[in-house]
């Protein structure tokens, strides 16, 4: 059975690792000329830059697609996050609202008052009794300050969005995954490391990864595809699974058969000479205005930067469409933070308009299912009710089950 | 014949141009910007950007001749040099 994937980010590596390890012959066709697509390294001065997600997977080696990584015989070593989180929580500098006393909390249970708890089981039973399921705006309010900062920050941290949107339902799902299965893990040598491992499996099983080779177009005829258009004309495969996303496969079709809505963000790579963060965990940044959180991927690999210096990376959700300002106001948040601390911005990476975030905002995703049979979308179009990278884990889980008949013990 | 990149509308700001930028000729703030002064025209940004939003024009040789031609006809001089664009992708 021939097997085409097209684009060669996490999920379509993933995917086509997963599927050549059970005998399939894969073709990964890749348009730029490098594989990973958002979920590598581009070295800059001797720093290991993610090409966009942030060198941390969502539930380290226990999540989903820690397993799914195992499964396709994948070496690479995750390194669990200690602590998994911390929250920094008070004013950042003395002004109007506040003296400038801040802290860092440790993320746990026992740091939410009880109260924001309780009301987090009185919308479960909303829920469950009554199928009330509104949009996490509607509730934040009846939260105490802390949990209020807490949420929002980690929805712009893990997912780029914003309370008012996300259901609870949704929300729900999230945090059962993390209950399950934990905080997050940095892969040691980072994102490139895992998709350096996905491509060695591929090409140990006769798989071929085509760089520089788009995808044009696929034919159909009765609702199967026929084949796909590159360079070499017509090319005939038995499956097709495409990780651009729905829309982007739709336009291969010649037909609009979804409209995707994306989640947007900027990112931050910030070189520092000592450690601001400290440990291998997010610091969640519950008082700033747009700066979610940062990780220190140095902490877990030092190889991440050149000799002596540490690798700072900060996520902020866009909530304008003014990117520019929203850098503006991002990188004032970043002054007032790193105050006292000698910092380089790298590099500011700007993720929207086709090459976002996530190109279904979490809560949104339509499964990997297409109008035609013989047809699937995974990757961060096609996402389970995770994290990013866990969320396309879920995803292509979900595929290899249904369509392929595996059996895949997430926990 | 030289040649100038350029950066169009389609660019997002994932920096990866600046990244692989030999020359450090590249600054991204929300969006791409080219230094002319140290852009060597090399085009390996274009062969990185996952958007297709870099081009290359090559700015037209000879422009003294046509612009002699052009004066006898009566042809206004132009504001900017001639210039072929297109997208490599």
């Amino acid at each position: 059975m021939r097997v085409a994937i097209i684009g060669s980010g996490l999920g379509g590596l993933l995917t086509a690792a997963i599927l050549s390890e059970k005998g399939y012959k894969v073709d990964v066709f890749e348009k730029l000329r490098f594989y990973g697509g958002r979920f590598t390294n581009l070295e800059y001065k001797g720093f290991q830059i993610s090409t966009g997600a942030l060198h941390m997977i969502p539930h380290g080696k226990r999540g989903p697609l820690g397993i799914l990584l195992k499964k396709a015989g994948s070496k690479v070593e995750i390194i669990d996050s200690e602590p998994e989180g911390e929250a920094l929580y008070g004013p950042l500098s003395e002004n109007e609202y506040g003296n400038g006393k801040n802290e860092r909390i440790t993320v746990r249970s026992s740091v939410f008052p009880l109260g924001s708890k309780l009301k987090f089981f009185k919308w479960l039973l909303k829920f469950k009794v009554l199928r009330v399921d509104p949009y996490m705006d509607r509730y934040e309010e009846e939260l105490d300050d802390f949990s209020q900062k807490f949420l929002r920050s980690f929805l712009g941290w893990s997912l780029s969005i914003q309370p008012s949107e996300i259901k609870y339902s949704k929300l729900l799902a999230i945090y059962r995954n993390v209950v399950k299965y934990g905080g997050p893990g940095i892969p040691a040598g980072g994102c490139k490391a895992v998709v350096d491992s996905l491509a060695e499996i591929i090409k140990s099983n006769d798989g071929e990864i085509y760089l520089r080779n788009p995808v044009w177009g696929l034919f159909h005829e009765d609702k199967r595809i026929t084949g796909l258009e590159n360079k070499e004309g017509k090319v005939e495969y038995d499956l097709y699974i495409s990780n651009i996303g729905h829309q982007a496969t739709g336009k291969l079709l010649g037909e609009e058969y979804t409209k995707e809505v994306e989640s947007r963000g900027i990112k931050y790579s910030i070189s520092l000479e000592k450690p601001f963060v400290g440990h291998t965990g997010v610091l969640f940044t519950l008082d700033c205005r747009r700066i979610s959180g940062m990780n220190e991927v140095t902490n877990a690999d030092p190889n991440l930067a050149p000799s002596g210096k540490h690798l700072l990376m900060a996520h902020q959700p866009m909530l304008t469409p003014d990117v520019e300002e929203e850098i503006r106001i991002g990188l004032e948040d970043l002054k007032t933070l790193l105050k006292g601390f000698e910092y380089k911005v790298l590099a500011i990476q700007s993720y929207f308009d086709g090459w976002p975030v996530n190109r279904v905002r979490s809560g949104l995703d339509i499964g990997y299912r297409t109008p035609y049979s013989n047809l699937f979308v995974v990757g961060d179009g096609a996402k389970g009710d995770d994290i990013e990278v866990d969320g396309i884990a879920l995803g292509i889980a979900e595929l290899l089950r249904k369509e392929f008949g595996e059996k895949i013990n997430l926990g | 014949m030289e040649k100038r990149i350029f950066i169009t509308d389609a660019c997002v700001g994932c920096a990866f141009c600046m990244l692989v930028c030999p020359y450090n000729a590249i600054v991204v703030f929300g969006r791409a910007r080219v230094d002319y002064e140290t852009c060597n025209a090399c085009m390996k940004c274009i062969m990185y950007c996952p958007n297709s939003a870099i081009g290359v024009e090559f700015l037209e040789s000879g422009l003294e001749s046509g612009l002699e031609s052009g004066l006898e006809s009566g042809y206004q001089e132009p504001q900017e040099p001639k210039s072929e664009r297109f997208r490599i992708t």
